[in-house]
C-alpha cells in the first residue's frame, strides 16, 4: 500500500508506549498494530483526531504517501 | 462489480424470462419425427384388463408372479382422422367427449421391454451412487446452515457452498433434461403406439434451475459481504 503509518515513529519520538497511546485514543491494543502494521484499510476522522491530539502532531505526520 | 456475480445474473434473467415465456405461449411439444405405424393392422381399443399381464416367473416356492415394465411418454394424435370418444348414458341423456391423450403410461411384459433386460448390478450401482451423492449434497446443505444459524454468514465457506449448492440443482436440472430427452428419442425410435406418435415434452422442473441461478447469485452477494465486513472490521 502506497499509504504509510508512521504512528510508531511519532510514538518513539514522544517515548509513548503502545499500551498508553491506546488508551488515550480509546481503542484496543490489537486495533492499533492493525494501524502500525499498515494492515488497516481505513481511518476514522476520529481516531485520527485523537491521535493527533495523544501525539501532538499533525495528520501528515502519521500518514505518508510512497509512489510503488 | 464481481465478474461472477454479473455472469448469474444474465442466466438468472434469461432463464426467468424463457420460462415465463414458454408457460405462457408455447404450444409444450416439440416437433415429432415419429413417423405413424408401418404396414400391419392398428388397433386401439379397450379391454378387460388381464389379471396376469406380464411376464411370469415362478419363485423357489413355486410362486409365479407377473412382471412388467411402465414407461411415461407424451403423446399426439397422429393426422389419421382417428380420435378416441367416450359415451356415457342413455340416449336421451348421453354424454359423450373425445379424449385426447397428452401423457400415457405404456405398461409391456418386462421380457418384451426395451430397457427391460436391464441387468440388475446396473440398477445397484446408480442407486448407491445417487444415495452416495445425495449424502454429500445433504451434507453441504447441513454444513451451510449450521455456520449460518452460528452467525458465519459473511464468510468465504458459507459463499463456496451456496454456489456449490447452486451448480449441483442447476445440474440436476441438465441432467434430467439430457436424460429425458435421450429416453423419448430412443422411445420414439423403439415404441410405436396406434394413431398415436410419442412426441419430446420438456416436463424437468424449472424451479430446479431457477433455485440454483438464484443460489449463485447469493454466493456472489455473500462475497461481496463479506469483503465489506472485512473492510469495516479493517476501520480502525
Amino acid at each position: 500500500m502506497s499509504i504509510i503509518v508512521n504512528v510508531d515513529v511519532m510514538m518513539a519520538r514522544r517515548k509513548m508506549s503502545s499500551q498508553e497511546l491506546a488508551e488515550r485514543i480509546g481503542i484496543t491494543q490489537a486495533n492499533l498494530s492493525i494501524l502500525k502494521t499498515g494492515k488497516a484499510k481505513a481511518i476514522r476522522f476520529s481516531t485520527l483526531e485523537a491521535i493527533c491530539k495523544a501525539l501532538d502532531c499533525q495528520p501528515g505526520d502519521i500518514l505518508e504517501y510512497q509512489e510503488d | 462489480m464481481n465478474h461472477k456475480l454479473r455472469i448469474y445474473c444474465t442466466m438468472l434473467l434469461f432463464v426467468i424470462v424463457v420460462s415465463v415465456l414458454t408457460s405462457t405461449c408455447h404450444t409444450g411439444y416439440t416437433e415429432s419425427s415419429q413417423q405413424p405405424a408401418a404396414a400391419g393392422e392398428m388397433r386401439l381399443e379397450v379391454l378387460d384388463s388381464p389379471a396376469n399381464f406380464g411376464s411370469t416367473e415362478t419363485d423357489s416356492n413355486g410362486a409365479t408372479s407377473y412382471h412388467t415394465v411402465t414407461y411415461e411418454v407424451n403423446v399426439v394424435p397422429n393426422a389419421q382422422g382417428k380420435s378416441l370418444f367416450s359415451s356415457v348414458g342413455t340416449p336421451s341423456d348421453n354424454q359423450t367427449y373425445k379424449v385426447k391423450m397428452q401423457k400415457a403410461k405404456l405398461e409391456i411384459a418386462a421380457s418384451d421391454a426395451p430397457f427391460g433386460n436391464f441387468q440388475t448390478w446396473i440398477y445397484i450401482t446408480l442407486a448407491v451412487v445417487i444415495i452416495g451423492f445425495a449424502i454429500w449434497f445433504l451434507g453441504i446443505v447441513f454444513t451451510t446452515i449450521r455456520s449460518i444459524r452460528m452467525g458465519e454468514i459473511f464468510i468465504s465457506q458459507v459463499s463456496k457452498n451456496i454456489e456449490k449448492i447452486g451448480i449441483i440443482l442447476c445440474a440436476i436440472y441438465m441432467v434430467e433434461w439430457i436424460a429425458s430427452y435421450v429416453v423419448t428419442q430412443y422411445f420414439i425410435s423403439h415404441i410405436q403406439l396406434a394413431y398415436y406418435s410419442i412426441v419430446y415434452k420438456n416436463d424437468c422442473n424449472i424451479m430446479f434451475l431457477i433455485m440454483g441461478l438464484s443460489l449463485m447469485v447469493i454466493s456472489q452477494v455473500i462475497l461481496m459481504g463479506k469483503e465489506l465486513k472485512e473492510e469495516q472490521d479493517l476501520t480502525i
